[in-house]
């Protein structure tokens, strides 16, 4: 359209700043709703250890190397078994710390002997690669005080974590960052969050 | 500007070998680092060989089921009369010989356990004590605790005693009808060779047999031990397997219960089966295996009527299942 | 309140599971010898004080990069701010959260009821669009990590044609549309998925993500910043900011020579060449082209956004509920071939089919009514952009096209004006360097 050029420029200008300010009005209210919805704290990627099926995923789907996923142990609820279901092979006749007798692929739980007839298994992180193998032998015998967590000392908290796009049981979900573990049994000293108290703003 | 200009492709030659190195790097940094999925799971805990049971080993039938409109259902009792009493959800609800509802009441906290006399009062284990109930539902008696730590986690009744199974203070409890402690069964003493019981979770079974000795499984060796009813050691038996003869697992047999002829029934956790044992311990038949139960269905609660069926709590699918053997069906 | 309520409700749904858990860790063993019970550690998340350092190297780095822009004019300095927030952004921060992902955290908020957005992610999203408004797109030239990993490989910038460069650049509308879509639904994060550049902050890649990430950047070596021009999806937003921003980048520091220099410096093709003086096609003709596209634009519309709400369905296979629910459908009519992780967790869990399939179809209604929506808008932004082609204005003056300008400042070195006014600042005069 050719006549456009001949028009006061002033007329353009007014449009132009009519639209600038309603943008600038679109943006606050798109501020003003996203922060009429928003949480104080930071939200980070866990694990619900009741939903948790140990697919394996969390091994193999992590964009870390090894994954940010890692078994914890919750000594609390530890049968402190001589035939430990998270450490043992299933049907192994040797309860010993041959290799052979272990399930774990990677060797990272330690089984040391504490007093007759019982022993504490720990976990070392820098080994355990999050399959949750352990997890799923101490789960179906034992006590059930091996779980798989997010460790945030790890985690990049991407924003769609990859992990939680691919677990079947939809068991990832976003915590506060200042509440970052869903540890079974509580979590350390702490008593159980009271649901009318804190986070009052 | 020949200068600049060569200058300018030498540049831009280092920015692509740069580049080029970088993703080679990257390249073989991400496609070497992971184990290529194949479908298989390289991390799979593999117990499915275990779960599998041979036909022929299996030589009862479910006959009936009643489905139990609880959330959580922890114990089950059978009475001389076959009413079913079933334990959960701080309840206990009351069925008839045909599997129909006669009575529910609440209770202040679960029962853990629970046992029916001969004269039909209601034995309940709740936390560290024992509470008696009459058959209309009300409060009887409540003995005090042990020990505040206790945790009664199975009660057998017998016509002049009640033994408690503490799993907190591991060992089982000798009462009187009153409620009268006569004496502590299967505490460690070395000097009595009672190497004393190893609960690792909360499963610890007790029942009487039909000579009047007390059994007690001692899950954390995978033994059932056998005491006088004064505490003295008898014998024990059971070997850790995964196999079908074997109780699985760290902790097993998480309940038992006693046949007429003083043979064994046994529930496992871990692998969901239940096995036939007889006086001696020798593995004789499988009653339930694993298929018949959701994966990680723990507390098969076991009892057994006058006609020596086998009631199974089946926490689960919610509802108590009964098996008879394929013999007295066919005959 | 309802954040309050959502709050409240997770901590009642902890406090659950913590009953629960107290009863399963019972009993625990006497010790004798007196071993002491270890605690399992929690390394704790990123300090909270992180993100307002974020917040404010945010803002800071936009605030620079602004006057680096449109008062300092100064190529270099623009293009080292870029590589400190391709280091501070991309490789420290590992990419997230960035401001191009958080689209779909704010459209999340918007329409998951169950999700709390962390402020962090508002201000993220929020600053750069104000900058824009004000400055044109500052935070492309200097502060986006994916940007600037894409400007720093450009090796030799080729010129594409430009009918192609437009129909590219529609692009961007589509990914932005999907994304929305995806995000309000709940069923992914695109944009996030997408990422061709988040593996390289990260050292790791997924296979698929590898190739795609490597294909960008050999692109990007030869085209200039394909990402940006022909994918990004906050660059749509940007551009139309851009475009009523209050000031903006200019090629010349005062006035116009028409010499032509500057037009091949843009490897972007962000710069506009005078016009002729009279509008050299039929104007009839365009004004009848102009009033048959107004006519058709509602038909189109329609047509589109029917068109694609019958994809819907297809669409919302890549929600996990409508996947499971298929897939327990299948289970249960004896179809499936073999039974996924995901049905036997579902199972294991308690839940009814029923329940899963009323939550299947809820989504799958969500996807309808997204569907139009997304249909009526792609269509509209395609019969936008035909409309916008028949307008003509003269133009005197080379001037940068405020939509698709990065305020990179590349041109400013090829204005031989800005020669003058840098030897005029240094006190020399412009002749003695000849």
């Amino acid at each position: 359209m050719k006549e456009a050029d001949e028009k006061p420029v002033h007329r353009r200008q007014f449009i132009k700043a009519g639209l600038h300010t309603t943008a600038a009005l679109a943006i606050g209210g798109l501020a003003g709703m996203a922060l009429s919805k928003s949480a104080p704290a930071n939200l980070v990627w866990q694990i619900d250890p009741d939903k948790c099926i140990q697919c394996e995923r969390c091994a193999t789907n992590c964009v870390l190397n090894p994954s940010a996923v890692k078994c914890v142990h919750k000594y609390a609820m530890c049968g402190y078994c001589d035939l430990c279901g998270g450490y043992h092979r299933p049907g192994t006749k040797n309860l010993d710390t041959a290799a052979e007798s272990q399930q774990c692929p990677t060797g990272a739980i330690n089984r040391t002997f504490i007093e007759e007839p019982y022993f504490q298994y720990t976990i070392d992180e820098k080994l355990c690669i999050g399959c949750g193998k352990c997890v799923k032998g101490c789960g179906s015998f034992g006590n059930g005080s091996l779980f798989l967590q997010v460790r945030h000392d790890r985690c990049v908290n991407c924003n769609e974590c990859a992990i939680a796009k691919s677990c079947p049981a939809d068991a990832f979900v976003r915590v506060p960052a200042n509440k970052p573990y869903l540890f079974r049994g509580g979590v350390a000293g702490a008593e159980p969050p009271n649901p009318l108290s804190g986070e009052a703003s | 500007m020949k200068i600049q200009s060569g200058r300018k492709t030498l540049a831009t030659v280092l920015v692509m070998l740069v580049i080029a190195a970088t993703i080679t790097w990257l390249g073989y940094h991400s496609l070497t680092r992971k184990p290529a999925p194949t479908g298989d799971n390289p991390f799979e805990y593999d117990i499915e060989t275990y779960r599998h049971v041979p036909e022929e080993m299996i030589r009862y039938t479910q006959i009936r089921q009643i489905p139990v409109n609880l959330d959580k259902l922890l114990a089950l009792a059978v009475a001389a009369d076959k009413r079913i009493c079933v334990s959960g959800d701080n309840k206990i609800l009351q069925y008839d010989a045909d599997g129909k509802i006669a009575r529910s009441f609440n209770l202040t906290a679960s029962a853990q356990c629970l046992a029916i006399a001969s004269n039909y009062r209601l034995f309940l284990g709740v936390g560290n004590h024992i509470e008696i109930y009459d058959t209309t539902g009300a409060l009887v008696k409540r003995w005090p605790p042990f020990d505040a730590n206790s945790f009664i986690t199975s009660l057998a009744v017998t016509h002049e005693a009640v033994f408690a199974a503490d799993a907190g203070k591991l060992i089982i409890l000798r009462y009187d009808l009153n409620g009268n402690l006569l004496n502590k069964i299967g505490e460690k003493d070395t000097t009595r060779d009672i190497p004393g019981f190893i609960i690792p979770s909360p499963y610890f079974d007790v029942a009487v047999d039909p000579d009047g000795f007390i059994w007690g499984a001692n899950t954390g060796r995978l033994l059932l031990e056998n005491f006088t009813p004064e505490g003295g050691p008898r014998s024990h038996w059971g070997t850790s397997s995964m196999r079908i003869e074997g109780f699985s697992g760290c902790c097993n047999p998480s309940h038992f219960a006693i046949l007429s002829d003083g043979s064994f029934v046994t529930a496992e956790k871990g692998l969901e089966r239940v096995k036939i044992y007889d006086r001696a311990g020798q593995f004789i038949a499988v009653v339930a295996q694993p298929s018949l139960f959701r994966q990680g269905t723990a507390g098969l609660d076991l009892a057994v009527d006058s006609d020596d069926c086998i009631y199974v709590l089946d926490s689960g699918a919610r509802q108590v299942r009964i098996f008879q053997h394929k013999n007295s069906i066919n005959g | 309140m309802k954040k309050q309520f959502i709050i409240l409700c997770f901590l009642f749904a902890l406090s659950v599971e913590f009953t629960f858990a107290v009863e399963q860790r019972f009993p625990r063993p006497d010790f004798e010898s007196g071993y002491v019970q270890p605690e399992p550690t929690s390394p704790a998340a990123r300090a909270a004080a992180w993100q307002y350092i974020d917040i404010a190297v945010l803002i800071l780095t936009l605030s620079l990069s602004s006057w680096l822009v449109l008062q300092r004019r100064s190529r270099n300095l623009i293009f080292t701010l870029m590589l400190f927030s391709l280091w501070y952004f991309g490789f420290h921060r590992q990419g997230c959260i960035c401001p191009v992902g958080s689209i779909q955290n704010v459209v999340a908020a918007l329409f998951d009821p169950a999700y709390a957005i962390p402020v962090t992610v508002v201000v993220f999203f929020i600053v750069p669009l104000i900058f824009t408004l004000f400055f044109g797109r500052t935070f492309c030239a200097a502060v986006c990590p994916l940007g600037a990993l894409q400007d720093a490989v450009i090796v030799k910038p080729q010129k594409i044609p430009a009918w192609l460069n437009q129909v590219l650049g529609l692009i961007p509308y589509l990914y932005l549309g999907f994304a929305i879509l995806y995000a309000a639904t709940g069923a992914a994060f695109l944009v996030c998925r997408f990422d061709p550049f988040v593996g390289f902050f990260r050292f790791g890649f997924n296979e698929g993500m590898f190739i795609f990430s490597i294909i960008i950047i050999l692109i990007g070596m030869f085209i200039a910043r394909p990402y940006c021009r022909f994918l990004c999806p906050y660059g749509v937003l940007l551009k139309w900011l851009s475009m009523l921003s209050k000031k903006h980048a200019t090629i010349t520091p005062n006035e116009c020579i028409q010499c032509h220099l500057c037009a091949d410096s843009c490897p972007f093709e962000a710069i506009q060449i005078p016009t002729p003086d009279k509008y050299p096609g039929d104007t009839t003709r365009t004004r009848r082209q102009l009033y048959l596209l107004l006519a058709l634009t509602p038909l189109i519309v329609l047509i589109s956004a029917w068109s694609f709400s019958n994809l819907s369905v297809l669409l919302s296979r890549e929600h996990y509920i409508v996947q499971l629910a298929e897939q327990i459908r299948l289970e249960d009519s004896g179809q499936a071939t073999s039974i996924t992780d995901a049905s036997k967790a579902f199972r294991g869990a308690g839940a009814t089919t029923q329940e899963l399939y009323l939550q299947a179809a809820q989504v799958q209604r969500q996807f309808k009514t997204g569907s139009w929506l997304l249909g009526a808008f792609i269509a509209l932004v395609f019969m936008m952009k035909l409309i916008y082609l028949q307008f003509w204005r003269r133009r005197t003056d080379y001037e940068p096209d405020r939509a698709n300008c990065f305020s990179c400042g590349r041109c400013y070195a090829a204005c031989p004006k800005e020669h003058e006014r840098l030897r005029e600042l240094q006190g020399v005069l412009y002749s003695e360097d000849i």
